[in-house]
């Protein structure tokens, strides 16, 4: 491994050169900046992760949280909101929850609400719209429906036999310890190395997908809220900054700018990459176009509503 | 290799930390996230550093008794795949080494005037609301950023800047008026993923604009009319790149 990395420190000179294209630079300063901003997010998802495998017994999470999920799932929208987490974060904490026993619809639920809606998130909506918070509002109330929706929809039709590889955590604790260190440094190289891919993938969409061509095409009802919907899957812009792009788009309707800020922390390229690998393929095919529809939903009924 | 060792996990893991504290230390963490994210990205590194000490160290104290890294590796490829919980990781892992790569190998630096295409017209987000009246008898700092939501601001954005002298600083970027040249910044958030360019034409500078990158101040006053905002310059100079690029 550290011959890899002294081997490409010897042919930085050439391998410079050779990328010196400016698409490929470009690519990977984003590519760089998106691994770089989510490790803060990942380390705290990690420990918490960890800590979840070290000290809640098996078990106990599905004795404390409410059987029925019209009760569980608000309860884990609630818990998401209070975590100051990014979408890097949420995923392992999730996978974790689920592995523990807890409800599949209650940790949906969290896995959407964490990134979509907490402090920061709210803190910096408001800087990027100034004097609207009623953007502040609609964003709360639009991401609370969309995670709400998809767990009490996954709780009726979901497959929960798709998690089930989940369910086997083979963790052997020999002590809490050794559960907390194992735990949270399996998930930080898993989680690490899913969201190098979508990392990848979202650097490589932001730079042949011009944004300049957005504010051309105006607005068209429906259509570019779908648009910009897909736009958000494509950026995979952090949730925390997200609100900042969203204000640009000023060609666009309130309603579609609600969309992006909806849509991306729930549902995005990296994010996509992220649930495939902590929860396998099978589930991430359906759970990705799910929760697209619901939050593009959710977005245009609250939007109309608010803005 | 099918999967990754515990004693590769936790090197992997260290690497990672160390890179994130390296990034901060020698200053390079501002060419991709906004400057306010440093203490979080060193307390990450510290945290995901200290990790995989912690498991490099309990491995070597347990002896790794199992030996389950050797017993995935025997049964080959399928096994270390579902359940790698615990059991030494899953391959997915090694990507982790594709950012310290592109790190090393490539250094790619900020996003800089090759990244801003002559024809992208998007702006920095025009926002309404109250804009800091600028004092008519000094010249006014100004990020090209607020410039231009000024500029593009006609409910008195417009006329907050008609009346002073402004300085801007950012790099000769493509495009621009014939006469004179464009100079641009980009704008971050959080991190270079969610960055927006700025742009201002700055009109009537007369001799062979400087090459592209090439870092400008500018003072001027402010232009009407154009889809990018307009100066024309009282006083122009080539100044050293600013440590932190971004706006």
């Amino acid at each position: 491994m550290f011959g890899a990395v002294l081997a490409a420190v010897a042919v930085r000179g050439w391998f410079g050169d050779l990328l010196d294209g400016a698409r490929l630079r470009a690519w990977s300063t984003v590519f760089i900046a998106i691994c770089l901003q989510a490790m803060p997010f990942l380390a705290l998802g990690v420990t918490i992760s960890g800590a979840i495998a070290a000290f809640v017994p098996a078990g106990w999470l599905a004795r404390v949280l409410p059987a029925r999920p019209a009760l569980s799932v608000p309860v884990a929208a609630a818990a998401g909101m209070a975590l100051p987490g990014c979408e890097c974060g949420s995923v392992p904490i999730a996978g974790r929850l689920v592995a523990r026993g807890a409800p599949t619809a209650a940790a949906l639920t969290f896995l959407l609400a964490a990134p979509a809606v907490n402090p920061i998130v709210l803190v910096s909506t408001a800087v990027a719209f100034p004097g609207r918070p009623e953007v502040v509002a609609a964003r709360l109330v639009a991401s609370l429906i969309a995670a709400m929706a998809v767990g009490l929809v996954w709780s009726r039709w979901g497959n929960d036999a798709l998690l089930s590889r989940l369910r086997r955590d083979g963790i052997e604790t020999r002590s809490r310890r050794a559960a907390f260190v194992e735990t949270a440094q399996h998930d930080l190289l898993h989680a690490g190395g899913f969201l190098v891919i979508g990392a990848m993938g979202a650097a490589a969409l932001q730079t042949v997908v011009p944004r300049a061509l957005l504010a051309e095409l105006g607005d068209h009802g429906v259509a570019s809220v779908l648009l910009v919907g897909v736009l958000a899957v494509v950026l995979a812009v952090c949730s925390e900054a997200d609100a900042f792009v969203a204000a640009s788009l000023t060609g666009f309707s309130g309603t579609a700018q609600l969309a992006f800020m909806v849509v991306g922390p729930m549902v995005d390229v990296k994010l996509v990459a992220l649930q495939a690998g902590t929860f396998g393929r099978s589930f991430a095919q359906r759970f990705a176009p799910l929760t697209f529809v619901v939050t593009v939903a959710s977005s245009l009924a609250v939007g109309t509503w608010l803005l | 290799m099918v999967v990754v060792s515990r004693v590769a996990g936790g090197s992997l893991t260290v690497l990672i930390g160390m890179l994130l504290v390296r990034v901060v230390l020698d200053g390079s963490a501002v060419d991709y996230v906004q400057p306010v994210m440093q203490p979080f990205l060193a307390v990450a590194g510290v945290v995901i550093g200290g990790l995989g000490l912690w498991a490099l160290a309990d491995g070597r104290a347990w002896g790794d008794p199992p030996a389950p890294d050797a017993h995935d590796a025997g049964h080959g490829h399928g096994h270390g795949h579902g359940h790698g919980h615990g059991h030494g990781q899953e391959r997915v892992g090694w990507w982790l080494l594709a950012p310290v790569v592109v790190l090393f190998a490539v250094a790619p630096g900020a996003l800089d005037a090759m990244a801003v295409s002559a024809d992208d017209t998007m702006q920095v987000r025009a926002r309404g609301g109250e804009w800091a009246p600028l004092d008519p008898t000094a010249v006014n700092p100004l990020t090209l950023a607020e410039f231009a939501d000024r500029a593009l601001d006609p409910q008195g954005g417009v006329e907050s800047i008609s009346t002073a002298t402004v300085r801007l600083v950012g790099f000769v970027a493509k495009g621009g008026p014939a006469d004179g040249l464009r100079i641009a910044r980009f704008t971050i958030a959080c991190c270079a993923a969610d960055a927006l360019v700025a742009k201002v034409d700055v009109l009537d500078t007369g001799a062979a604009a400087p090459p592209l990158g090439t870092w400008i101040e500018v003072e001027g006053t402010y232009v009407a009319g154009g889809t990018v905002p307009r100066v024309r310059a009282s006083s122009l100079a080539i100044v050293p790149e600013p440590a932190n690029t971004y706006e």
